[in-house]
């Protein structure tokens, strides 16, 4: 019966995969997929939403990377400007995947990459989809706003349409490539975010026929009940002001769509959804990566809430207070994540690239718990997506990764980013 | 020769049911294909089992190859041969695959042998694979960033100065974002754009109290889809 199933469904996905001119597109190629208006994707100022497909003939298993790239809820961040803005404030074109300047400043993940010549990831011999980011919502909005607090006369509308885009996509994806054998979803920074609050959406639509694993990196959705002390739960100012400007609680949002797919989400605390999903899908394995000295993540999350902290009178104070808020967030939020048996994570110190934002880009290289006995992040990757045993990796050393050289892909990186200012 | 409407309809009938027919057999047949990365012959024992090819080729047994037998490495001679049915009318996409490969199982020999070997060893590869970094990034197989990395690691070996490095590498970039193509979907977006300028400073213009945001939602997704016809 199942094989009958199984026989329905790649008949249908053929013969529309036969139907469409994407059919035509070649292997190991970046193809570029562009969404209908009337599926309601969108990118930030309106222009259609592209993603991007890698295919192989030599696997039916499917890795996902969702795109970071900052966030937004005012006008000058939705139009990419200054330190805390999104990413993509003019759209995808077409061709995106062959410029430098994507976002992130063109950074690549191992996981995006096929052909990675200093970081092997088994998922690189897998069908690679990658998600790019241009709606300043970590993937999850689901509201057009009309953002002019900084230029009244010249207002900026904002298509915060992230969850219709991932939507769109899933569609997309099952209907032109079929059930994947194993899935994998990733994502770096507000991607994350985002692979973590459309897990269950693009799960539920690509209905793998092998595992299922979430490696979600530096994009912490972290516990903060509506309402409580920001002492003690300090995302939760940043939480209440997305949740309104995101659309979230519409009734498309992401948080209505919760109460009918995560029985166990907890609608006053969007913290509550990695357990969620963990309850929901108990055969998966979820993996949170972070670091704990990031200053990036962080800035975004505290920055322009806390006083305290935009107003810090320096570099050095300013870090002081984000990481006094970070790091508390990070214990509350995996003292939650180890309730459950199918979750774990890999919180090292610190990597002297990026802000020690985000384990999963350029390489792997400072991101090993070296007390633990681990050099980097490739068996926490591994086991994740292997079935090993969860690994739940917390670094106390917090001195140690000041003095460990970066790798030389990160250090040329660097002095090239310092030569094209 | 001509062909009946009636006798066109027949055969057309048919042949979707052979491929229905086929492309059901050989899933039914076919398991799970396993998943190997490019660059490891499968031992015979877990050889994957080709993905089903396209059911007109599939039907076509008699196509003959377009390229040479021997598998490009890192392939299995049965994925090899169920490539050469898929495009047996497009010699040059065999082609394609065939260079595709040899640069990747060269890549992934690079990476292997990278800081594990003296850097006099790895010339010959990076040299190689820098010499044909711009046609696969040409031909879409490397995204720019991806083809960044790689420009990077090859330089590291062919250029033991690291200003020199950087200066090969900037250099390098400049001359790929020259050769990049102009969009063609940027004149619709700027028409959408000024349109989209247009609602909105009408909607901003009325009291806030009569501002429906809905409404105006409404307005710019019909916009939108007056707009975007799907491109590819």
């Amino acid at each position: 019966m199942f094989k009958l199933q199984q026989v329905r469904n790649a008949l249908a996905g053929g013969l529309l995969a036969l139907a469409a001119p994407w059919a035509a597109a070649g292997y190991f190629q970046w193809e570029m997929v562009e969404l209908s208006a009337d599926s309601g994707a969108a990118c930030g100022d309106g222009s259609p939403y592209r993603f991007f497909v890698n295919r192989t003939p030599l696997s039916k298993s499917l890795v996902i990377v969702y795109e970071g790239g900052g966030a937004c809820w005012d006008q000058n961040a939705c139009l990419g400007i200054g330190d805390l803005a999104a990413a993509n404030p003019n759209g995808i074109p077409p061709d995106y995947m062959h410029q430098f300047n994507m976002a992130s400043g063109g950074l690549v993940t191992p996981f995006s990459s096929r052909n990675n010549p200093f970081q092997k990831v088994q998922t690189q011999s897998w069908n690679i989809v990658y998600v790019p980011y241009c709606t300043g919502d970590v993937h999850s909005g689901s509201k057009v706003v009309v953002y002019d607090d900084a230029d009244p006369a010249h207002p900026r509308v904002e298509y915060h349409r992230g969850q219709a885009n991932i939507r769109a996509a899933a569609q997309w994806l099952r209907d032109h490539m079929g059930q994947p054998k194993d899935l994998v979803l990733t994502g770096f920074s507000a991607g994350g975010v985002g692979s973590t609050v459309t897990y269950g959406l693009m799960r539920d639509t690509l209905q793998p026929t092998g595992r299922a694993s979430l490696l979600a990196d530096s994009g912490p959705l972290m516990q903060a009940p509506r309402g409580s002390d920001p002492a003690v739960y300090p995302s939760v100012l940043l939480h209440e002001k997305i949740r309104s400007a995101w659309g979230l609680d519409e009734p498309e949002g992401l948080i209505s769509l919760y109460a009918g797919t995560l029985p166990a989400f907890d609608p006053n605390n969007l913290g509550s959804v990695s357990a969620a999903l963990a309850q929901r899908y108990p055969a998966d394995r979820f993996s949170f990566l972070a670091f704990q000295a990031d200053t990036n993540f962080s800035a975004f999350s505290y920055e322009k809430f806390y006083p305290d902290i935009s107003g810090a009178p320096n570099d050095f104070i300013k870090r002081q207070r984000l990481l006094a808020r970070w790091q508390p967030d990070l214990s509350t939020w995996v003292a939650d994540l180890q309730l459950y048996g199918n979750v774990g994570y890999h919180l090292p110190f610190f990597r002297n690239f990026n802000q020690s934002h985000c384990l999963t880009i350029v390489d792997f290289s400072g991101t090993g718990i070296e007390e633990v006995g681990i050099a980097d992040l490739s068996p926490v990757v591994d086991t994740t997506l292997d079935r090993g045993v969860v690994m739940r990796n917390v670094e106390t050393d917090h001195v140690s990764d000041y003095f460990r050289p970066v790798s030389a892909a990160i250090k040329l990186f660097k002095l090239l980013t310092r030569l094209l200012g | 020769m001509a062909v009946s409407g009636r006798r066109w309809g027949l055969w057309l009938t048919g042949a979707v049911l052979a491929v229905a027919a086929g492309v059901g057999v050989a899933l039914w047949r076919a398991p799970d294909t396993v998943d190997l990365p490019v660059g490891s012959s499968p031992k015979p024992e877990s050889l994957p089992a080709p993905m089903p090819a396209p059911p007109v080729l599939a039907a076509a047994p008699s196509a003959a190859p377009a390229a040479a037998d021997a598998p490009p490495p890192g392939v299995s001679a049965a994925q090899w041969l169920a490539l050469q049915r898929e495009f047996a009318g497009r010699p040059e996409e065999l082609r394609r695959l065939a260079d595709y490969f040899s640069y990747a199982d060269r890549l992934q020999r690079f990476r292997d042998q990278r800081g594990k070997v003296p850097r006099a060893d790895l010339l010959p590869l990076a040299q190689a694979l820098d010499a044909g970094l711009d046609e696969r990034l040409r031909q879409h197989e490397l995204s720019a960033g991806e083809a960044r990395l790689v420009k990077m690691a090859v330089l590291e070996v062919l250029l033991p100065d690291e200003a020199q490095r950087a200066a090969a590498l900037s250099s390098w970039e400049d001359t790929q974002r020259g050769a990049a193509v102009a969009s063609t979907s940027a004149a619709r977006e700027a028409e959408f754009q000024r349109r989209q300028s247009e609602i909105v400073a009408a909607w901003s213009a009325r009291p806030v109290a009569q501002r429906d945001r809905r409404a105006l939602e409404r307005e710019l997704d019909a916009l939108r889809r007056a707009s975007f016809e799907p491109t590819r």
